[in-house]
């Protein structure tokens, strides 16, 4: 029993290393030039469901339990809505660096449960963003995979209580946990390791010597699992034993994993260039924004159709079978009653599309549009027959083509009523 | 029965914010009843319709009402008729069946003002005829949705760019000769490919001009019209149609249903057939909406438009002339004041006071008036006396 699939939704902005170095002087930005991405469309929530979506995808089933670890800034309504799993089969952890490795290691004492550890930078808090990821991590517990042999937690109260200081963890934290993973190492090993400090790179470890042991630094734990699970997906080798270590305010812990058999990993890792104006205007919005006026759509209304703006859900005529989307009473086709029917898969084809330029959209993606440029929107071909209009995101108008492969993503639309709207958007497959 | 227009009028239409829906109605009131040839009562009217999609949210309830009762007429059973951008084009349908139910005399009207408001306000309001839940949440404006539409008609059809563009060129020509048209400056085709994109394939030029304006014409029963005119137009036809509001609710998006059945109920009230149009007044809010049109319509196949147009066919002198008033692209949109807009023109030129612009023998006429994006269409037949 192991981690058998394995998807990780890591998108990050890339800003020029001489912006970054104005903005966080660091000496330890010299060699980093990815920020994790926050902004209109994208939160915790949102990257959690395209995560768990792919994964159910990969897997074909749902998980029987979720083992789901997650920050403040997380909708759990939405996500419950957004990918169909009953709240009672969903055991919530809150996110830190030990919560998240224990969250893995008894959803791997499941056969048939999975994990999911998100967590992405709130955008205010200007020392952590640098070194925060914005990333859903997420696995199913199956037959063979990647067996996770041990869970361990060391120095449970001797960690100092504040997390991030203004130049990261204190020092003795860090000497104390490289004596941990000194007195841990075995021969042949990976190890990751939590090392937060501005004063340390995020990649390298100088002060880490240990002879003919690779080693991999992280920040947070969600880069960490990034890490870690990419090195399973890009350098699988079943002779080597991989050890994950890392500290909160909790104390230390550790994982253990036995590679034996390579998993199915999806990594959806998107990366954006920014300026830092551009960046620095986001972050002050940061997707908070409440919409003052726009074309009503009451909140009633709007999530009166949740089921079809989360999960495709269609309707069916009783009679002919015909499917409708977005779902209405009558059929279009031979005038009967509709029922509800399955929701749509996520793919289709762009059917026609085209940009919407600045100054001309409705006043309620003013925002949008003023942070983030330009958008487009286009019809989509659902495999299953309807056609939908829909925001295209992650992708240039230069790019597009009549009848390319589109697939849906989760996405915020945009706030009002001082409530996040949530629903369907495409993007290039 | 027959039933005639026997006066038209109508405003300028352009910025007239000051001028309010009153002043501009009344103005177009005051234009039509100069234009009577012998005598026309107010005190005759027996119904009003009038076209109005909103002004901007501040005169929602009982505008027609307001209207009447400031042009004179306090009495007469008035009613907003409202259909987005085909909203009198259907008020005039509507005047029409009244006439053929026993209203001797009727008034079939329109009026917008788009330009009192701030720009986020109008770009608020202008998106409410789709369907509004699903398109407008998509992000999508009206100039992008036919910009979907564009775009496929060029996929499906081959259409090239420069055809869009030769529809504002020819219009814009067209109002040069239009005293109450926008914009009477003519366009190269250079400027017109040239310009700043809104939503491409459409760019600047290819939309419609927000615009201030009113619109009044006055119908009767042919016994009726003999005491007003010694010259009525016809209306030889009436058709109208309703389709499904987002285009994703469309089999087709390269064509609008709605003009295809409103077109073919007209046709075949008449007898006529699109051969025997001399003149068109088609709804082009954007350069792709006149090509939908005339293919629509049936003046042409589809996807056979943009070579015609290209061709010149659709010129003052070419085969089928369209929108010798400058159309919607260059003598302006005020929503609710097009479509009876689109009549007073074809008024004019079938009873040859079109002036400079004036086609010679045109005999009958065709108004094309759609709403939103094809959710609501009304098409009218047209005919001087003959």
């Amino acid at each position: 029993m192991g981690l058998t699939h394995l998807t990780i939704h890591y998108p990050r902005f890339k800003l020029s290393s001489a912006d970054l170095r104005a903005f966080y002087p660091s000496p330890a930005l010299s060699t980093y030039s990815y920020i994790g991405k926050f902004g209109i469309d994208e939160d915790a929530t949102t990257l959690a469901v395209n995560a768990f979506l792919d994964l159910v995808e990969t897997v074909g089933e749902m998980p029987k339990r979720l083992y789901l670890s997650t920050g403040k800034d997380f909708n759990s309504a939405v996500f419950l809505d957004a990918t169909g799993i009953n709240s009672s089969d969903v055991v919530h952890v809150p996110i830190g660096e030990v919560g998240s490795l224990q969250t893995i290691w008894e959803a791997s004492r499941n056969e048939g449960c999975a994990f999911l550890v998100v967590d992405s930078p709130r955008g205010k808090n200007e020392k952590v963003d640098a070194y925060c990821s914005a990333a859903a991590v997420t696995g199913f517990v199956g037959k063979g995979g990647v067996e996770i042999s041990s869970f361990d937690t060391f120095e449970s109260a001797s960690y100092s209580t504040s997390r991030y200081g203004s130049q990261g963890f204190d020092p003795a934290d860090e000497s104390m946990l490289i004596s941990t993973v000194k007195e841990h190492l075995v021969p042949n090993s990976i190890n990751f390791i939590n090392f937060s400090s501005l004063k340390q790179s995020s990649r390298m470890i100088p002060n880490l010597e240990i002879k003919g042991q690779k080693t991999n630094g992280f920040s947070g734990i969600t880069s960490g699992l990034v890490s870690l699970f990419s090195w399973l997906h890009l350098d699988f080798n079943s002779d080597v034993q991989l050890s994950i270590y890392a500290i909160d305010e909790n104390g230390g812990a550790s994982l253990s994993l036995q590679p034996s058999e390579k998993p199915i990993v999806i990594i959806n890792d998107r990366r954006k260039d920014i300026s830092l104006p551009t960046y620095l205007m986001q972050k002050e919005h940061a997707g908070n924004e409440s919409i003052p006026q726009g074309a009503f759509i009451s909140t009633p209304v709007y999530f009166s159709q949740k089921g079809a703006r989360y999960r495709l859900n269609t309707a069916k005529c009783k009679d002919c079978g015909f499917i409708h989307f977005p779902p209405r009473q009558i059929c279009k086709n031979c005038g009967s009653q509709t029922v509800s029917g399955k929701p749509l898969k996520r793919y289709g084809k762009l059917y026609t599309f085209t940009k919407i330029l600045k100054g001309a959209a409705p006043p309620e993606f003013d925002i949008q549009q003023a942070l983030e440029g330009d958008y487009c929107v286009g019809l989509v071909e659902f495999e299953e027959g309807p056609k939908v209009i829909s925001q295209l995101t992650d992708v240039e108008y230069e790019d597009l083509e009549v009848d390319m492969p589109m697939k849906m993503v989760f996405r915020k639309i945009y706030r009002q009523d001082e409530t996040d709207r949530y629903g369907y958007k495409f993007t290039c497959v | 029965m027959r039933v005639a227009v026997v006066t038209a009028g109508q405003t300028k239409f352009g910025s007239f914010p000051g001028k309010g829906v009153k002043g501009l109605f009344v103005e177009a009131l005051h234009e039509a009843l100069s234009n009577v040839d012998k005598e026309l009562k107010l005190s005759d009217v027996k119904e009003a319709f009038i076209g109005n999609l909103g002004v901007g949210g501040a005169q929602l309830g009982n505008p027609a009402a307001l209207l009447v009762e400031q042009g004179g007429m306090p009495s007469v059973s008035a009613r907003r008729v409202e259909n987005a951008c085909a909203s009198s084009g259907f008020a005039f349908r509507d005047a029409y069946r009244a006439v053929k139910n026993g209203a001797d005399l009727v008034l079939a009207g329109g009026v917008e003002i788009m330009n009192d408001l701030s720009s986020a306000h109008q770009r608020y309001w202008l998106g409410v005829s789709g369907d509004t839940e699903w398109e407008r949440l998509a992000g999508a404006t009206f100039a992008g949705i036919y910009a979907l539409m564009a775009k496929r008609h060029m996929h499906e059809y081959g259409t090239p760019r420069e055809a869009l563009a030769m529809c504002a060129v020819k219009n814009h020509r067209n109002a040069v000769d239009n005293p109450v048209a926008q914009f009477r400056k003519a366009v190269s085709l250079d400027r017109v490919l040239n310009a700043p994109m809104v939503a491409p394939p459409l760019g600047l030029f290819d939309c419609c001009p927000t615009s201030d304006g009113a619109s009044v014409v006055f119908l009767a029963s042919e016994e009726k019209a003999k005491e007003i005119t010694d010259s009525p137009v016809w209306i030889l036809g009436s058709g109208a149609s309703s389709d499904y509001l987002a285009i994703h609710d469309r089999q087709s998006i390269t064509t609008l249903e709605a003009t295809r059945r409103a077109a073919k109920e007209a046709f075949s009230l008449s007898g006529l057939t699109p051969e025997k149009i001399d003149i068109a007044e088609v709804h082009d809010c954007f350069t792709i909406a006149e090509i939908l049109a005339i293919e629509d319509i049936g003046f042409y196949e589809k996807g056979k438009a943009a070579n015609a147009v290209l061709d010149g066919e659709t010129e003052r002198n070419g085969t089928i002339p369209i929108n010798m008033s400058g159309g919607l692209k260059a003598k302006g949109h005020p929503l609710g004041a097009t479509g009876t807009g689109q009549i007073v023109e074809l008024w004019k030129q079938l009873r040859n006071e079109a002036g400079k612009r004036q086609i010679s023998d045109a005999k009958i006429g065709l108004a094309h008036n759609v709403g939103g994006s094809g959710a609501t269409c009304a098409v009218h037949i047209l005919g001087g006396e003959m």
